[in-house]
């Protein structure tokens, strides 16, 4: 599903990954922590075709990210869910249009796929707020909205960088149970996080990975944490 | 040739309820108002320079089919000679008509420098034949060889010393104002290119998020095409349809000056004005394009 072999990366010489290889079967769960700059967001942009490595290769459904046109990329985003650290919308729609924007993007907007968005408004707790504009929401809103506009064409992988990064504990709690729901409902989940405490919450309900960047490595943590 | 029509189908069909491309406040007003202003000044610029062609054609042509000849000789021979000289011009090929200018013709026109009851009568006058040239023009070489042998006393002028110089002004300005006409239109193209690129970097977000979605490239160029176009289309129409008004009001001032006198645009000219708006819209797609697909490549 996500094949990561012999993968190095660095920013104009700046080494951030060497040598990284990974497999990822679909229905896992895993979560990517590591130290502040230690190349959490590069790695999620790696995987999501946004960057491409400098030697080795990766492949999202097969396909090698290095080989595929920009038509390809978008038709591979079509089937990735990604959440940004930094959430970003168009602040001149509504929240309702954001989450319905993948759909109307793909020339999806019909009636029937308008059901799934009032329906993923409710599963995030947006409903009241369907009017509302991107900017008039709380950091936590923010991240759910996020979440909602990622699942809407039902992706089968979710990339989620730092989705509880400015949330307090309760909103992390709630924003893990729904990507639990998800990964119930067959997704694979790939959660970039600094919060030990998330990961260890998750282990208690779901079999979890812990992925470690240290030292350009990416190593398996134990079940200590 | 397919892909045009691809973009053309999907100019036209692509999903319009939804906005994805905002209205940013300041560049629209700008654009559309430069586009009105740059379409306003061409349409004047392309109708004068149409104008002027159409008088060069106008004086060219009414000085081309006519020529005269003159007679210097004393009184007793003038008579004799003149007719030597029709005898000559009804022999030569593409003369249509050749007319001895009569008393009168001649006092109408000196009239305006001796008065009209100067005593024309009583002064040596040259005879003066006008000849009008048949569509098949008139050997002016030959015919004036034939008569420097036969009729040395006489004087060929096809208004050639004339018409050159009234040609060749009034193509003159008829080519510069196509110049700036085309200045105008590679310079339109490049300020709707630095709108277009100031409109993109308030909105390199948009991109962003679009491209995060799986928003295809064309969907996205799309998008800012039609939302660039129609703004340029507007502020085109209405610039031209301004320009037009002042057009149609011209004649009026130009009867009293008795210079522009009859010389109006005809039909032709009129659907050429009418395509300013057009070229402006061909213009905003192109140049919205590029700057889309360069903005698009920066991103990656
Ligand atoms: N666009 C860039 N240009 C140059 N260097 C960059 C760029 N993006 C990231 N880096 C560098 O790469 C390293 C990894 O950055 P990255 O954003 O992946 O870290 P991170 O683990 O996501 O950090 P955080 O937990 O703070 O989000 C950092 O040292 C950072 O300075
Ligand atoms: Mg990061």
């Amino acid at each position: 599903m996500l094949e990561i072999s012999k993968v190095s990366y660095s920013y104009g010489g700046n080494s951030v990954f060497s040598d990284v290889s990974l497999s990822v079967a679909p229905g896992s769960f895993y979560f990517l922590t590591g130290p502040s700059g230690s190349g959490k967001t590069t790695f999620i942009n790696l995987c999501a075709g946004a960057l491409i490595p400098e030697v080795g290769n990766i492949r999202v459904f097969g396909e090698e990210t290095r080989n595929m046109s920009n038509y390809e990329l978008s038709q591979m985003r079509r089937r990735l869910g990604i959440v940004h650290q930094n959430c970003e919308f168009l602040d001149h729609l509504s929240i309702e249009e954001n989450i319905a924007l993948p759909l109307t993007v793909a020339g999806m907007d019909n009636t029937k796929e308008r059901a799934n968005v009032l329906e993923l408004m409710k599963w995030v707790g947006l409903d009241s707020k369907s009017n509302v504009k991107p900017q008039e929401l709380s950091g936590g809103e923010r991240q759910r909205l996020a979440l909602a506009r990622a699942v809407i064409m039902s992706p089968e992988i979710i990339l989620a960088d730092e989705p509880t990064g400015n949330v307090d504990w309760e909103m992390s709690q709630r924003l893990l149970t729904l990507m639990i729901e998800l990964n119930k409902m067959g997704k694979t989940i790939f959660i970039s996080t600094h919060d030990l405490s998330l990961i260890r919450l998750a282990k208690a309900n779901v079999t979890a990975r812990t992925l470690r960047i240290s030292d350009l490595k990416l190593s398996q943590a134990g079940a200590d944490l | 040739m397919s892909f045009m029509l691809n973009f053309w189908k999907s100019l036209l069909a692509s999903p319009d309820h939804i906005q994805v491309v905002p209205n940013t406040g300041f560049t629209v007003w700008l654009t559309t108002f430069t586009a009105g202003a740059m379409s306003f000044v061409a349409v004047i610029g392309l109708a004068f320079s149409l104008l002027c062609a159409e008088l060069s054609n106008r004086w060219g042509d009414s000085l081309k089919s006519a020529s005269s000849i003159r007679l210097s000789a004393p009184t007793d021979l003038l008579e004799k000679q003149t007719s030597i000289a029709l005898a000559i011009l009804d022999q030569t090929k593409g003369v249509g008509s050749a007319r001895l200018v009569g008393l009168q013709d001649k006092k109408k026109l000196l009239e305006p420098w001796l008065g009209f009851d100067f005593p024309l009568e009583a002064i040596e006058m040259p005879a003066l034949i006008e000849i009008q040239e048949t569509d098949v023009g008139v050997d002016y070489e030959g015919l004036r060889l034939r008569l420097s042998a036969e009729l040395p006393s006489a004087t060929l002028d096809n208004h050639s010393q004339w018409r050159q110089p009234i040609e060749v002004f009034a193509a003159l300005i008829s080519q510069l104002g196509m110049f700036t006409v085309a200045l105008l239109v590679l310079s339109s193209l490049a300020m709707v290119s630095m709108a277009a690129n100031a409109a993109l970097s308030a909105n390199i977000k948009v991109l962003r998020v679009l491209r995060l979605v799986g928003a295809f490239d064309a969907f996205i160029v799309t998008a800012f095409v039609r939302k660039f176009t129609s703004r340029v289309f507007v502020g085109s129409i209405l610039g031209t349809f301004c320009a037009g008004i002042v057009l149609v009001l011209m004649p009026d001032f130009s009867e009293n000056l008795g210079i522009l006198d009859e010389v109006n645009l005809d039909l032709i000219d009129k659907i050429w004005l009418g395509t300013v708006p057009l070229i402006f819209v061909i213009i905003s797609i192109f140049a919205t394009r590029m700057a889309v697909k360069t903005s698009l490549k920066r991103l990656m």
